[in-house]
């Protein structure tokens, strides 16, 4: 099941939100892990039960650990829980990867290929193995208490706004909002604002520009028109896809009272790589931050050792969003960037000249994207061809049939509130959820009325899957 | 209620009414039981997929919204669904006329191959073929495109299709020609605005040069007059018709205010009694055989009532919508039963547009019919 699909917001929402404001609030978070498991399990029965078992395992190994008095005697318990959930995650993520990379490396060796049975990706594992660890991890170092009971772990990793696309919340944000937590309408009205919000950029932008990267991304050897268009057209399509699906799994937390981290902060008008990861998937970077980088030595163990930390974090950070040799590349573009910055002096700031900064910044995201998003190599390198104008300029006769108003609108909308600078508040009030707190009544009219035009898209369209829960 | 609670209460109430909707839609529609009819799978989830399918086709909103948003694409963006391709004065073409499926060329080598097949296998049973290759509309209505550009990969296709006929000597049509000299005479146009398939004044016409070149591009003469028959056009009794492209700009009710508007589809008057030397309750001789794809299938366009007017004949109709031209024909040769009916001649369209898809067919040798 997914926030932007008819059965969700028809069906289950009005049942779930029912019945959790129904009960007595002891048994609200009954309600939620329920309600969560039936979320998860619309997709696959049998992959809820494998969070069960994560969930359980874990719990377990916690408690196990918690029976050590010194961290020497958690230790073990600690790096048992981290294997094994490396290890669930490794299984069902790269095992198809592993396969085919060691049968094409036998293959060039001489030997025959090979392949072994296909794995199929649980939805969200990524994420909530991430969070998994780092409650792991935060109890181990004491930066949060334990888990009351199971009832609150299962809570914490099943929840369902976060569960399947992040945001990665860490139980020390929300151990005391699952113990106890403040409802109020107001609240509710934010969390509607944040969900309306991010209902918006995903089904009105998000999935408006889709068909162009899609489109441009499928051809062999894309023009220079094309190629931009389309490193342009997902360039959009992932900020709105996924800063849609965070403010909407932040506002369905509000109106269960909770209150989660924001996810993105207008990643577009950075002016260094450095500042973009401050912008962009907030939660993730926070998460690679604390559990990686800083564990490998951060920026305490020398110069070069700083630059191989923040490469390493970037590397891996890269496979984290999936199994491909495009995404380890892209992780290791963005992790060479910010060593680079971090030696011309960008710790803070830009190291760019500061007329150049942001198009140099938006330059290295979009060359960051297109690998981001190709299907191959081969892909990515067609794109870049395309992009320096060596494979034709203007739009074939492949594409310029299928691109129509509505795909040239809708690209201008979303460029124009996307790049518009966060200072300009009025202008992105609609989607600016700075606002939420209280925002003007005619912006919240207008906000609602534009996803009542949202929903109408909906419905007349088929569903478009998120990106991020693909990880 | 203030502006820091509105929206809230707003939001319930839209929840509540989606919840009385949904209810309403499970129940009203036995939704549950319809499921429980069959037996779908639990752990992979199909019973939730198969219900939530289901459940997005009988909500009460689902049809107002897909013709409020398609109202809204095509009134203020002129755009519609992918699948259709929307030229000017609300012409609307397929998108099969454009794009470049997978495989394409060595699809209309293997599609031409079978071509030269089937003709080959009629001849050694001695039923003469007559072919008809069938122009797409984006070539006969290039003029109606508008700012749409037609794909080079399909400029020669119809070239391509009409020189592999004469190559191998096969008799044809040539329709493009044919459209080409009647498109603009003021008498109607040749195909549907609003559809993919030809009018009825096209089929007509089309009819008519199957009978003139039967008579005339023909060395010997069949008798097949079993019927007298006519089928004639009456502009003056028609009805309302929305064609199939409209499937994809959804505009529902609103198509009055914002396009596409409806098109006329005139009333065909026909007229059939049995001819001397045979009657009504004797055995049935079906000595015409038409082959081919919905433009022959579907009795909109009549053009099995304009062929029998023009032949006085029986037309025995083994068109198939929806399969293409060349899968009919695959099935009409395995089936071999023109032997019982009396087939001496086989009509056979095959619109263009179809000759870049992927029939999967058996061809005996695709390299014998490629030469």
């Amino acid at each position: 099941m997914v926030f932007s699909s008819v059965i969700f917001l028809t069906l289950f929402l009005p049942l779930f939100l029912g019945l959790y404001y129904a009960v007595p609030p002891r048994h609200r978070n009954h309600v939620i892990l329920i309600g969560s498991y039936i979320f998860y399990g619309w997709w696959r029965v049998d992959f809820a039960g494998l969070l069960l078992l994560t969930t359980i395992g874990n719990y377990l190994l916690s408690r196990q650990m918690l029976h050590g008095k010194e961290k020497a005697d958690r230790k073990p318990w600690l790096t048992a829980a981290v294997v094994l959930n490396l290890g669930v995650l490794a299984y069902f993520k790269y095992f198809n990867f592993g396969v085919d990379a060691f049968s094409d490396a036998g293959v060039m060796l001489g030997f025959a290929g090979f392949s072994l049975w296909d794995v199929i990706l649980p939805i969200g594992i990524s994420f909530y193995i991430f969070q998994a660890v780092s409650y792991q991890i935060d109890v181990y170092r004491g930066d949060a208490p334990p888990a009351h009971d199971f009832l609150e772990f299962a809570c914490f990793l099943a929840l369902f706004p976060q569960l399947i696309a992040g945001p990665v919340i860490r139980y020390k944000d929300v151990a005391d909002q699952i113990t106890s937590r403040t409802h109020s309408l107001e609240k509710f009205n934010q969390g509607v604002l944040y969900f309306c919000a991010g209902f918006c950029k995903k089904v009105l932008i998000a999935d408006s520009v889709a068909p162009v990267a899609d489109m441009m991304f499928a051809l062999q050897t894309p023009t220079l028109v094309e190629s931009w268009l389309g490193a342009t057209a997902y360039t959009l399509q992932l900020y709105y896809d996924f800063c849609g699906y965070s403010q909407m799994a932040i506002g369905l937390g509000m109106m269960m009272g909770f209150r989660f981290i924001e996810n993105f902060n207008h990643p577009y008008i950075s002016r260094s790589i450095t500042e973009f990861w401050q912008r962009w998937h907030i939660s993730l970077s926070q998460w690679l931050r604390d559990y990686l980088y800083i564990p490998l030595g951060g920026n305490r163990k020398g110069v070069s050792r700083t630059y191989v930390n923040l490469f390493l974090t970037m590397l891996l950070g890269g496979f984290w969003h999936g199994a491909a040799w495009t995404f380890f590349i892209w992780g290791a573009w963005h992790g060479g960037v910010l060593a680079l910055e971090r030696l011309l002096g960008g710790k803070s700031g830009t190291p760019y000249p500061k007329l150049l900064a942001w198009p140099i910044t938006m330059l290295a995201v979009i060359i960051g994207w297109v690998l981001f998003r190709a299907t191959s190599l081969e892909n990515a390198g067609a794109m870049y061809q395309g992009m320096l104008g060596m494979s034709g300029m203007g739009l074939s006769d492949y594409t310029d049939w299928q691109l129509n108003n509505f795909h040239y609108f809708m690209m201008l909308v979303g460029t124009v509130v996307v790049f518009t600078s966060a200072r300009l508040i009025k202008l992105q009030s609609l989607f600016d959820t700075l606002w939420a707190k209280d925002m003007k009544l005619r912006y919240q009219f207008a906000l609602l009325g534009l996803f009542g035009v949202s929903f109408m898209k909906l419905v007349a369209e088929s569903n478009s899957p998120f990106l991020y829960f693909q990880f | 209620m203030n502006r820091k609670t509105i929206s809230a209460s707003l939001f319930i109430a839209l929840l509540a009414l989606f919840a009385a909707s949904a209810f309403y839609a499970t129940f009203e529609h036995k939704l549950i039981q319809k499921l429980g009819q069959k037996e779908y799978g639990i752990i992979n989830s199909e019973l939730f997929a198969t219900f939530e399918t289901e459940f997005k086709e009988v909500v009460a909103y689902n049809d107002p919204l897909l013709h409020g948003w398609g109202a809204l694409q095509y009134g203020a963006f002129n755009a519609g669904k992918s699948g259709v391709v929307i030229g000017e004065d609300e012409w609307l073409f397929t998108k099969e006329e454009f794009e470049k499926v997978e495989g394409f060329d060595a699809n209309v080598r293997a599609n031409l191959a079978f071509i030269a097949h089937a003709a080959q296998q009629l001849q050694e049973e001695g039923v003469e073929l007559i072919i008809l290759p069938l122009p797409s509309k984006a070539r006969v209505y290039a003029d109606r495109l508008g700012d749409v550009r037609a794909p080079h990969y399909h400029a020669g296709l119809y070239g391509k299709l009409v020189w592999h006929l004469n190559n191998h000597a096969l008799y044809h049509i040539n329709v493009n020609d044919l459209f080409a000299l009647y498109k603009d005479d003021g008498e109607g146009d040749l195909f549907m605005r609003t559809d993919t398939h030809w009018s009825q004044r096209g089929a007509k016409l089309t009819a008519q040069a199957v009978r003139s070149f039967f008579i005339e591009g023909l060395t010997y003469s069949m008798d097949f007059e079993t019927v007298r028959s006519s089928a004639k056009i009456d502009k003056s009794q028609s009805e309302t018709y929305r064609g199939d492209l409209t499937e994809f700009v959804s505009t529902g009710g609103w198509h009055a205010q914002v396009g596409p508007k409806s098109e006329k589809l005139h009333k065909v008057l026909i007229e059939k009694s049995v001819s001397g030397g045979g009657d009504l309750f004797g055995e049935q001789v079906l000595p015409i055989a038409l082959v081919g794809t919905s433009y022959s299938a579907e009795s909109e366009w009549h053009f099995a009532d304009f062929l029998a007017a023009e032949f006085n004949a029986e037309i025995w109709n083994r068109a198939d919508p929806g399969e293409g031209p060349f899968t009919p024909m695959q099935k009409f040769l395995n089936e071999k039963s023109w032997e019982q009916n009396g087939v001496k001649l086989v009509l056979w369209e095959i619109p263009e547009r179809f000759l870049p898809v992927d029939y999967e067919l058996n061809v005996a040798s695709n390299e014998e019919g490629a030469k």
